[in-house]
């Protein structure tokens, strides 16, 4: 078998054994039915609420103003998508913490290295084995997002959702992986392994967390409950018009949160599952199309990642003095 | 030697080993640059805010349309540091877990814990010189953030004595709820097998509080967290979230904080009207009751401490 396969593998295995990955996927899979859970129970809230005013409204001989709501099933994932933001940033992460830590701690790396091994063969080795994993974890949570959602969203789930689950997975796995890329590289780098933990998170903090945070905060749609401009009660070509005298304050604040490859994956996927109203009934390629430049930021940040992977793992000397 | 003098010793050689650990200080400078930062971002917010209400405003006019009131009118001076309490409740309590892990950890890494139980020194007295550091360490962190918002608080001329001491109290609540974690973090730090796994349950931990709580309580999604105001989700409303918030509100550790804290800088959304005395009373009880938790945590691990297998061989 081809030696990149067998490292893989190898990887794989280690991976699957280990206890601490197993509590990260139990904790994203209980997550993930806690959001559709609650997702579920909003959506029914909001439903209870319009027929109430409706009834209020009949009995006052007026017409409602607003339609009813409709329930999208994939809209009551908003929540699933924002742990895998953060929980699958940390494990990917953990993950490339461990894939160098073990070599490390056993010297297991000094012993493959003697063997007819190039070191290419073990580094892609170790990203397909981890791509792999983490590709095994968000289906995971895709078929329990599958399984689940006709039963606690009472609604079935069309062909093109099936597709739409089907790209959620492969881009969240390379979101992941772009975090596995960083932690991989600091741990070559770092003489003491736990600081390359400590400054991943660092990173992760300012740009899973920090970043599209001040972004949020900039926003003056986000001042108020509810939007500020809906609370003027302000058209969406009258809100353009008026956002058209701010241009460089929204550069800043784009400036900010496009830094973030975070954000980049969450507009690509609130757009795909139509969280962000404006893409609900659009078709797939015209999702697709509107979003290219935001999957394609995503795609860079991991090619760069791997790339950096490589070129670190085939100079380190920290692998063979630890 | 007496217990008060081997607990400031080892007090002493904790913060010592912490001054060396460059990535705790990589953690504590993005606190520390936020806490800078946080009173221009929110003071820049208001402003455009201002600005982009006057425009609308002229659009509205121009359409011969309803102007409505400024919807930020009512909204406090203080609004502008509210930032903080986002950056407390994300970086803060991260901080205060790095914290909590390097001063548990060091004696188990470096191998000296059947060392340090080979000379007169009790278990209780290890204990209380790490928390003495950490309590220590802490308190000049929050110190420092509290003179960087009351200097800029100054800067924006927001700064008087009702909100100096407003700024005070929200600090003062702050160092409680990080206590809680670096406790905690000191406690898994003792207890854990390796050093990854110390980090990693921390981290659980802090999710699960920062993030899952407020889901399950408030129907508020994780990335909610990051929005200044938060969605309206009348959650009372519907039977079922009413009962799932009346079972996990009291663990919503995160929500109790910032909820008080709001109320201490005056910046509380309060459509619902002004909250009782009772439950802000039943606010701080919670704080000091996560206090009163990471604390037995920690005590616990220490007294099942077994000198003979607590190095860590990493």
């Amino acid at each position: 078998m081809n030696k990149t396969l067998i490292i893989a593998k190898k990887e794989f295995k280690d991976i699957k054994r280990s206890r601490i990955f197993a509590y990260v996927l139990l904790m994203l899979f209980a997550l993930t039915i806690i959001s559709l859970f609650v997702s579920e129970l909003i959506f029914r809230d909001q439903v209870t609420q319009y027929n109430n005013s409706l009834a209020i409204l009949k009995s006052m001989g007026k017409l409602p103003a607003a339609a009813s709501p409709q329930l999208f099933p994939l809209n009551l994932l908003r929540g699933v998508v924002g742990y895998i933001e953060i929980i699958g940033a940390i494990l990917g992460i953990f993950l490339g913490y461990i894939s160098v830590f073990k070599e490390r701690n056993t010297r297991a790396i000094k012993l493959l290295l003697t063997r007819p091994v190039k070191r290419s063969s073990i580094i892609y080795g170790k990203i397909l084995g981890n791509f792999a994993f983490v590709f095994f974890a968000i289906a995971s949570v895709a078929l329990l997002i599958l399984l689940t959602l006709p039963f606690i969203g009472g609604a079935g789930l069309t062909g093109i959702d099936f597709v739409k689950l089907g790209i959620f997975t492969v881009l969240s796995s390379l979101y992941i992986l772009i975090f596995f890329t960083l932690s991989f590289i600091l741990s070559i780098k770092q003489k003491s392994i736990v600081n390359a933990l400590i400054i991943s998170f660092a990173i992760w903090l300012v740009f899973v967390l920090i970043m599209p945070q001040i972004g949020d905060t900039m926003d003056p749609d986000n001042q108020v409950p509810g939007g500020f401009f809906m609370s003027m009660a302000l058209s969406r070509p009258q809100e353009k018009k008026v956002m058209a005298h701010f241009n460089h304050y929204e550069t800043i604040r784009g400036g900010v949160e496009q830094l973030s490859v975070t954000k980049h994956y969450e507009r690509s996927i609130f757009a795909l599952f139509g969280i962000k109203k404006d893409y609900n009934g659009q078709a797939l390629n015209a999702i697709l199309r509107d979003q290219w430049g935001n999957i394609a930021v995503v795609v860079l940040f991991l090619l760069i990642g791997v790339w950096a992977d490589i070129i670190f793992f085939r100079r380190s000397q920290n692998l063979l003095n630890s | 030697m007496t217990a008060g003098e081997t607990i400031k010793i080892i007090a002493r050689k904790e913060i010592k080993y912490l001054l060396r650990e460059k990535t705790f200080f990589l953690l504590l400078a993005v606190f520390i640059i936020m806490a800078a930062l946080s009173t221009f971002i929110g003071w820049s917010a208001q402003h455009t805010i201002r600005n982009v209400y006057d425009a609308a405003t002229a659009e509205l006019a121009a359409n011969h349309q309803a102007i409505p009131a400024f919807p930020l009118a009512h909204v406090s001076s203080l609004a502008i540091i509210k930032n903080m309490i986002i950056y407390v409740v994300l970086i803060g309590s991260l901080v205060s877990i790095i914290l909590g892990y390097f001063i548990g950890i060091n004696d188990r890494i470096s191998g000296t814990i059947k060392l340090i139980f080979s000379r007169q020194v009790s278990k209780t007295e290890l204990l209380g010189g790490k928390i003495f550091a950490i309590t220590y360490v802490l308190s000049i962190i929050t110190l420092s953030a509290l003179a960087i918002s009351l200097i800029s608080a100054g800067i924006f001329h927001v700064l008087s004595f009702a909100n100096g001491l407003k700024i005070l109290g929200f600090y003062a609540l702050s160092f409680l709820y990080m206590l809680g974690f670096a406790l905690l973090s000191l406690a898994l730090a003792m207890k854990m097998k390796s050093s990854a796994g110390a980090i990693l349950y921390s981290l659980f931990i802090w999710i699960i509080i920062t993030f899952a709580l407020p889901e399950l309580s408030s129907a508020l999604y994780p990335t909610s967290l990051l929005n200044p105001v938060l969605p309206p989700t009348d959650i009372l409303n519907s039977p079922v979230l009413s009962y799932i918030h009346n079972f996990v509100w009291p663990f919503s550790i995160s929500e109790h904080f910032k909820e008080l804290s709001a109320a201490v800088l005056g910046v509380a959304d309060l459509p619902g009207g002004q909250p009782s005395l009772y439950a802000y009373g039943f606010n701080i009880s919670i704080i000091f009751f996560w206090n009163i938790f990471s604390f037995l945590a920690a005590f616990l691990f220490f007294r099942k401490i077994k000198p003979a297998q607590s190095d860590l061989y990493e």
